[in-house]
This record gives structure tokens, C-alpha cells and sequence, in this order.
């Protein structure tokens, strides 16, 4: 039997305060002996929101391609696939690899070569298939890193783990962490902004990708939204005006500023900060979400799409009109590469939506000069695999998730241009040279905006975290 | 030989026999002190029978040791104090055996003095002894912070040259000349001369000993130098001679030295480095041999107030420190109209301000005037603004300016012409100016700084 009932009444004994405290003094004791300097814990806590060390990167865009794009078809070219087209993967490159339930359950797994021609661009000769014309113009400003891999085999965990570093929801997002361990460099807007493409279907996108978890609120991504209001409940509603709204808010900081010095709670001054930043955001969002003063030629940079707000050209317009205004990180998402049949026809409409949106992003935010103190970041959540799921045929086949390999490109700040790093083997299946792990491209990202990833972390239930928990190395050869 | 075998054999006891008149030292003073504490007497024959097998033993061990010495693997600097020490206390304890065989009387409560004394000079013969065969840190190597604080004397200090830069590195005698003087020079020197070689300089290697040229010029395998550190530590002829060989990267940094260009007073920044050697130059000497950003060679930059810091804000300025560590910020103006007052507010941080941010904020040519003074700007980003030519000539004073935006301006070729004078810029954004696409292909063609423009 327990005779220890009572602890539960007196979490902390006369008896237990004597033998812990003790204890205690012992291990302070041998700690010190053994290494004095590091007995006290550095402060890893961010008073004054300064770099740890001189940042190249100021701003980030991140154009999150929801889905897994096919990076057999559209930047990691495979010809013995074409060759072998139709004959059974080996079990050798296989490796015993889980599949997912979609595709699991096929009698055969045939290698499937993709439909569309490849060609090497520009002076670095990266491969790039036919489906991304504009983008194949400006490879050389680009890097590509076609050994990325990932753990999650499905599409919500992994794009969880993408955004926040874990499986789990519940973690802040990148732009949440960017947010709180930079600051803010425009009072009038938030530091992380959120565009989804609309009338887009496919993997759902939950605001917790964006959310800030257990980071202070204001740190979270705000989503703006195309048409009359960007920013769900932030206009006045009918008959109040600003002076009128204005008068409240001072009244309710009053009211807050008691109520924080009585429960000290520092989720108050978060709320109070985030209301004074809506009403400053009345003003300031819908000048940054006025397009109508762009000239035509920029329209045509982005595409013709770019007129019609809510697509992901329209959104590559705003992202670099919220970077002009020092927003530090716009995410943007766009959902629909999740081809697991039928591949060959709905890729090219992914494409014909993204590529010259990105390219004119780009491009755009070169000649402005802002490619200098940018990032700009494209890629999937994992990518697709050599085998056909379904029935290959002649001009048809679908590819399911594949997490052991996918391409990213990135370009801008700090970046080398006109490289490609890892490789895959000849099937597209196994990375083949410098894997780059998911926390090594979040600790990439950290340490381009001159953050140690190990240094920035939040106490949460007792815990420090960070964002690449306690993985992640910098990917030092794609550093210029 | 065989002469010289035997010598070495018998020298080589010495360590093994040092320790006999040491445990009959010890053994007769604990003993002496046991027997006066519990009053019990003995005959003094027994006491001083020990003394003399301690002045027996002494004599070997002094023999050997002097055998030992005399092979010459040692720096006669280093064995001076053991040896004479080590000489002196074979007399006293010669003194002490005729004390205690009452043979000498000088004053009442002389045997506890001397054997104090006998235990001072003991020790400083061992610790000196035990220094030459293991190392002065043998024993504190491993000790706690607080006492190695104190008492390691770090004689391995690893040489940084971290903040330095390259062109005033000097090879040989900053990289090389430390490892002869760790392990070379105490034989090789202006007074030593062993195998007639004196390593102390260039010249002097090149001429070399008895056996010829030490070094030869860009060959390392040719070079007796480099023959005689590489050879299997068993041969005759493996230098350093005693058990302190040159490390795996000492010699790799020797050899990359010998296949240069060998010249007294070479730099660093003189000679092309191979991505191994950076390495190496790293490992050994925390050499950074990357570029440095211009705001890492700053220096005696003044601190930054943060009370005066805030009054920026009042004149539409953003200010960012660049990192920790860095007294130096980046400046943004927010406003849409800027004024003289303000960019003189921004002077009073002069110094500290490496990129400045003034766009579509009506900034004219006049306000150049006042810009051009910042002495450590490196980014200037002037976007859509109303500058001309006449503008730009101010920024001809900006020496240390790398990127510079002029994008949306009024400026022409003339512009151009002005830029290409400021050694420092890498990058400059044009598009939308009226500087032609010819006069910018030009630019591109013969300048190392690229023009970037638009569609």
C-alpha cells in the first residue's frame, strides 16, 4: 500500500523539501565542479528582437505547393524510367518501403516514365520538363534541391510537420516562429500574412498550418482574403464609425491594462496589441490590397490570371506588394497537386496556374531590387513516386505519395543561383547524394534570416521547444 | 655502439630507479616521526643504515640519469635544473646519513629541520624529473576547472590568428616558425647548432647542415626537412629525436609550405589556397580565409543608445540592429515626404548606419548632399524617387557602398558614368531610369559590377 497519499495535499513536505533540496545542492555542487561556466542556462529568450547573427534574408515568400507536385514530371528528369517504362519496380529499389493505403493493395507496380519532354535550361543546364516554360527562362537565378525527404507518408501530417516541425498539430508554424523571433518591421500590417488560391480543391488546409500554437497570439498568420473583405471581421460593422471605434479601444485598454496588473496573464497584451493593430489594419490592408494602380505590363509579368483576384497569380501580386510594405513572411498556398490518377492531364492545369506567376514573382521582385533581402521558397509537402498507381497506360497514369525524395527550388537572399544540390537514383526513388532533411530546410530558412535555431526556443509545459525540435543542420552548400 | 647501446640501456633505468632513494627517504622520515610520537626509541644504527641506502641508491640514480642525459635527446635548458638539483641532493643526504650517525653535530633540533629541507629539495628534483618525461600538465590535464584555472599552464596554446586577415599573415614566420619553436629550435638555434643546421630563418634553411640543403624550393619531397620528420619514429635519423613528433597536420602544413614558393617574408594572402589548405589553416590556426562582409572589418564603432535610438522614430524612421554584437543599424523611412531635419536627425548615428531605405518619399538631389556623408553605408536603396544625374554625383563619396537602388529614378548615362568610379558597388538596380540598354550592356561588359534592370 501507498503511505504516501498525503502528497497530493502538500505537493511539497517538510520531509520532501529536505531530501529534494539536498539532493539538489549535491548535483549543483558536482555540476559545478565538473563545469562551473555552464551551471547557469543561457538565456535563450529574445528581449529585443535582435538577429543572433547579420541576416541576408529579410522577408520570405513561401509559395507551399499543397498536394506533393510530381517532381518526376516537372524537375527531376528519369529517362531509364521512359526505358523501363511499364516493367515492375524492383523490390532492390523499393527497399520494403511502406506505401499508403491507396496503393498498397496493387497486384503490380509499374515503373512509369513521364509523358512530358525534359529539357537543361539556361547556363547552370537545369532539367526542367515542358510544363514550366516561364520558370525554365530564369533557372539560373534559381536552386533547386532535389534530395529533400520527409517522414510522413500522408498529406496533413506532412504538411503539419513541413509548417511546424511535428506530426502533430499544435506546434507554431514557420512564420509564427519568424514572428516571434524578428519582430515586426511594419507597425500597419501583421508579420505574417496568409493567401490561399480560392476555388481551389483538394487537401484541406486548416488554419492550425498557420496557427501560432503556443506561441503568444499575435505571432499567428493572418489570413487576407480576396474581394470585399480581406480580413474576416476587421471593418466596422454598419453605423459605427472610426472615432466611435476608436473611443471604445481606449476604453477597453483601460480596461484590459487593470485587468493584466490583477491576473498578469500576458495573453491580455497580446489581445490588446492585436486590437490596436486591427484598427490600423483598416486603413493599411485595403491600400495593400489596392492592385488597381499596377500598370499593365506587370499584369502581363504575372499573367493574365493576375487580374482575377483570388488566384495564385493575384496572390504572387499581393505577396510582393506585402513584402514592399516589410511584411516578414507571406505564406502562400495553392491546393490541388495531389494526382494520384489521371497525372498527365491534371498537372498541366497545376502548372498553367503557378508557373508564370512564379517566374513573373520572381522576376518582379528582381528588377525592384527586392530579390536582395528575399527568399522565395517552392515545393511540396513530399513528393511522388516511380511507380503508375492505377492502370498505366499509353498517356495515363497516376503516382501516389512519396516521401523519400522530392525537389524544392528556392531563390533570392543569400542563396547560391544557378546550382542544384543531391540527386536521386536513376528510378527517382532513393535519394542518391546529400539527403536534406525537412528540419534541415526549416533550420536553413531559421539561419538565413539569422536565427541559431537551436537558440530560439518558447517554454510550454515545462519544456523548451523549437521549431526543429532537436534536429536540424544548415544545408551550408546552398549558402552563398 | 655497443658502448653507446649499454649507456642508453642503463640511462633508461634512470626513471625505474629514481624511485628507491625516494621510498627510503620518505619511509626514514615517516618513521623518525612514528617513533617520536609514540616515545618509543631505537637503536639510531637501524635509522641510519637507511639513510645510507637512500645515498646508495641516490648514486645510481644520479648516474643513470646523468647516462641518460647524455644520449643528447634532451634540450640541456630543460634537464639544467633536475640534473644539478638532483646532484645536490645526493651531498645532502650524503650530509643527513652523517647527522643521524651523530658523526656532525650543529644545533638542537636539527634533524627536523633538515628533514624538512631534504623533502623541499626532494620534491623540486621529482617535479622537475617527472616534467621532463611526461609534460609539464601530465598531472592537471585532467583536474578540475578551479585548479586548472589557476595552476595549468597552458603551453599548448593553439595560436589564432581569427581576426586577422590574410595579407598580414606572414607565412613562415607566423605559421611555420611556431611549430620549429615548439619542437625544433631548442637544438636548431643561433647558439645550438646540432647536425650544424640552424632553423631560426629561411636563409638559413635554404643553406642547411652536414647533411645539405634543409629545404628545397617548392619540393617537399626532395627537401631533408620534410624526409627527416616523415621517417618511421624508430629510425636513427626521425626528427624531433625525443618522443615529441609533429603532428599529422604540423607536417601536412610543412609540406603544403615546402611546394610553395618559399620566401622569407611571404603572406598568406600571396599565395593560392586549394580547398584543403583552407582547411587546414583553420584547424591550426582559426584562419578564415572567406571574404569578410564589410561589416565584420568595422572597428571602434561607437555603442548604440537605445533612448536616443527610440527618437528616430518621432522623424519616420525604422531602425533595426543588423545581430547581437553589432552596433550598427538599417534604416527604413515609413513617411512619404522626407525632410533635411530628419536625415540630419540620422546623421547623429553616422557610424553606426550600414543600409538606408528611402523610397517614394520625394527624396531629391539635394538630400544626396547629406546622404553621401554616411561613411559606413552600404545599402542604399533610393527607390522612385525624383534624383537626377546632378543627384548622384554627391554619391561618388560613398566609399564603402555595395548595393545601390536607384530604380524609378530620373537619372541617365551620365549616372553611370559617376558609378563606375565607386570601386565598392557590386550591384546596382536601374530599371526604369532613363540609362540606355546599350550604355548598361556596356557597363555589364567592363565593369565587375552588374547592373541589374527590368522588363
Amino acid at each position: 500500500m501507498n503511505c504516501n497519499n498525503h502528497k497530493h495535499n502538500y505537493k511539497f513536505s517538510r520531509r520532501d523539501f529536505l531530501t529534494k533540496t539536498s539532493l539538489g545542492m549535491g548535483a549543483l555542487t558536482l555540476g559545478s565542479l565538473i563545469s562551473p561556466t555552464d551551471l547557469y542556462a543561457k538565456n535563450t529568450y529574445i528581449d529585443k528582437r535582435i538577429p543572433h547573427f547579420p541576416a541576408k534574408v529579410k522577408r520570405v515568400i513561401y509559395l507551399l505547393q499543397s498536394g506533393a507536385p510530381s517532381q518526376l514530371d516537372l524537375f527531376d528528369y528519369k529517362p531509364l524510367l521512359n526505358k523501363l517504362n511499364g516493367t515492375e519496380l524492383p523490390d532492390s529499389i523499393r527497399g520494403g518501403q511502406r506505401l499508403t493505403g491507396m496503393s498498397s493493395g496493387q497486384s503490380s507496380f509499374p515503373l512509369a516514365g513521364s509523358v512530358f519532354k525534359f529539357k537543361k535550361h539556361g547556363k547552370s543546364g537545369a532539367w526542367m520538363s515542358e510544363l514550366m516554360p516561364y520558370t525554365s527562362k530564369i533557372v539560373d537565378d534559381l536552386c533547386f534541391i532535389k534530395s529533400m525527404y520527409t517522414e510522413a507518408i500522408n498529406h496533413d501530417p506532412a504538411v503539419t510537420f513541413l509548417q511546424t516541425g511535428s506530426e502533430l498539430p499544435g506546434r507554431p508554424s514557420i512564420g509564427s516562429w519568424i514572428s516571434y523571433g524578428l519582430g515586426s518591421d511594419n507597425k500597419n500590417l501583421p508579420e505574417f500574412v496568409v493567401l490561399v488560391t480560392k476555388d481551389k480543391f483538394g487537401q484541406p488546409l486548416y488554419s492550425r498550418l498557420w496557427g501560432n500554437g503556443f506561441l503568444p497570439s499575435k505571432h499567428q498568420g493572418v489570413q487576407f482574403r480576396s474581394g470585399k473583405n480581406p480580413v474576416l471581421y476587421l471593418d466596422n460593422p454598419p453605423g459605427v464609425t472610426a472615432d466611435l471605434r476608436k473611443e471604445q479601444l481606449e476604453y477597453l485598454k483601460k480596461l484590459e491594462k487593470i485587468n493584466h496588473s490583477d491576473v498578469g496573464d500576458p495573453e491580455i497584451l497580446s489581445r490588446m496589441s492585436q486590437y490596436e493593430m486591427a484598427f490600423r489594419m483598416q486603413s493599411s490592408v485595403p491600400e495593400v490590397m489596392d492592385v488597381s494602380k499596377e500598370p499593365d505590363y506587370i499584369y502581363d509579368l504575372y499573367g493574365k490570371e493576375s487580374r482575377n483576384p483570388g488566384t495564385f497569380a493575384a496572390n504572387c501580386l499581393l505577396a510582393r506588394k506585402l513584402i514592399e510594405k516589410d511584411v516578414k513572411f507571406v505564406q502562400l498556398y495553392h491546393q490541388g497537386w495531389d494526382q494520384h490518377n489521371d497525372l498527365p492531364n491534371a498537372i498541366k492545369v497545376q502548372c498553367k496556374d503557378t508557373d508564370q506567376p512564379t517566374a513573373g514573382l520572381i522576376t518582379d521582385l528582381k528588377q525592384r531590387g527586392l530579390l536582395e533581402d528575399t527568399l522565395v521558397i517552392w515545393g511540396g509537402e513530399f513528393g511522388r513516386g516511380s511507380y503508375s498507381q492505377g492502370t498505366l497506360t499509353k498517356d495515363n497514369y497516376g503516382r501516389d505519395h512519396h516521401p523519400k525524395c522530392f525537389t524544392i527550388f528556392m531563390t533570392g537572399a543569400g542563396i547560391k543561383k544557378g546550382i542544384t544540390l543531391g540527386s536521386t537514383d536513376d528510378f527517382g526513388y532513393n535519394i542518391k547524394e546529400r539527403p536534406v532533411h525537412i528540419h534541415d530546410f526549416q533550420a536553413t530558412i531559421m539561419h538565413l534570416l539569422g536565427i541559431d535555431h537551436e537558440r530560439l526556443t518558447f517554454k510550454h509545459q515545462g519544456r523548451r521547444y523549437r521549431l526543429t525540435d532537436v534536429h536540424g543542420n544548415v544545408v551550408k552548400e546552398i549558402l552563398s | 655502439m655497443i658502448l653507446f647501446d649499454i649507456s642508453s640501456f642503463f640511462g633508461r633505468l634512470h626513471p625505474l630507479i629514481v624511485h628507491l632513494p625516494i621510498g627510503f627517504i620518505i619511509i626514514e622520515i615517516i618513521l623518525e616521526w612514528y617513533l617520536k610520537v609514540n616515545k618509543i626509541y631505537i637503536s639510531n644504527k637501524i635509522l641510519s643504515f637507511i639513510w645510507f641506502l637512500a645515498f646508495i641508491s641516490s648514486i645510481f640514480a644520479v648516474f643513470f640519469g646523468w647516462l641518460l642525459a647524455s644520449n643528447g635527446h634532451y634540450a640541456e635548458d630543460n634537464i639544467y635544473l633536475h640534473r644539478w638539483s638532483g646532484i645536490l641532493l645526493v651531498f645532502f643526504i650524503l650530509f643527513i646519513w652523517g647527522l643521524k650517525s651523530k658523526m656532525i653535530y650543529l644545533f638542537k633540533s636539527q634533524n627536523s629541520f633538515f628533514n624538512f629541507l631534504i623533502i623541499i629539495i626532494l620534491l623540486i628534483v621529482s617535479h622537475q624529473g617527472g616534467k621532463i618525461t611526461h609534460g609539464e600538465n601530465y598531472i592537471l590535464e585532467y583536474s578540475p576547472e578551479f585548479i586548472k584555472k589557476k595552476f595549468y599552464n597552458n603551453t599548448n596554446t593553439k595560436i589564432s590568428y581569427k581576426d586577422k586577415e590574410l595579407d598580414s599573415i606572414e607565412i613562415f614566420k607566423e605559421l611555420i616558425l611556431p611549430i620549429f619553436e615548439h619542437k625544433c629550435i631548442s637544438c636548431h638555434n643561433n647558439e645550438i647548432q646540432m647536425g650544424e643546421l640552424n632553423m631560426t630563418t629561411v636563409a638559413k634553411l635554404f643553406k642547411g647542415g652536414s647533411s645539405g640543403n634543409a629545404i628545397i624550393n617548392k619540393n617537399a619531397e626532395k627537401s631533408i626537412l620534410f624526409n627527416r620528420i616523415t621517417l618511421p619514429q624508430n629510425n636513427n635519423k626521425f626528427m624531433p629525436p625525443n618522443s615529441n613528433p609533429l603532428t599529422y597536420d604540423e607536417i601536412n602544413l610543412i609540406k603544403w609550405w615546402l611546394n610553395s614558393d618559399i620566401k622569407s617574408n611571404n603572406r598568406l594572402s600571396s599565395v593560392k589556397l586549394e580547398k584543403t589548405d583552407k582547411w587546414l589553416l583553420n584547424k591550426l590556426f582559426e584562419i578564415d580565409t572567406k571574404e569578410k562582409p564589410f561589416y565584420d572589418k568595422l572597428k571602434n564603432i561607437s555603442k548604440l543608445d537605445y533612448e536616443k535610438l527610440k527618437r528616430l522614430d518621432n522623424v519616420n524612421f525604422t531602425w533595426k540592429i543588423l545581430a547581437e554584437n553589432y552596433p550598427l543599424i538599417e534604416l527604413n523611412y515609413i513617411g512619404n515626404n522626407i525632410e533635411d531635419t530628419s536625415l540630419n536627425e540620422i546623421l547623429k548615428f553616422n557610424e553606426n548606419i550600414i543600409a538606408l531605405t528611402i523610397k517614394d518619399s520625394n527624396l531629391k538631389d539635394s538630400h544626396l548632399k547629406l546622404i553621401s556623408k554616411l561613411k559606413n553605408l552600404m545599402i542604399l536603396n533610393i527607390q522612385n524617387n525624383p534624383i537626377t544625374d546632378k543627384g548622384v554625383i554627391h554619391l561618388g563619396s560613398l566609399k564603402n557602398i555595395e548595393k545601390l537602388n536607384l530604380y524609378g529614378t530620373k537619372i541617365s548615362n551620365i549616372s553611370l558614368n559617376i558609378l563606375s568610379k565607386i570601386k565598392s558597388l557590386k550591384t546596382i538596380y536601374l530599371w526604369r531610369t532613363k540609362v540606355s540598354i546599350d550604355k548598361i550592356n556596356e557597363f555589364n561588359n567592363n565593369n565587375s559590377t552588374k547592373v541589374i534592370l527590368g522588363v
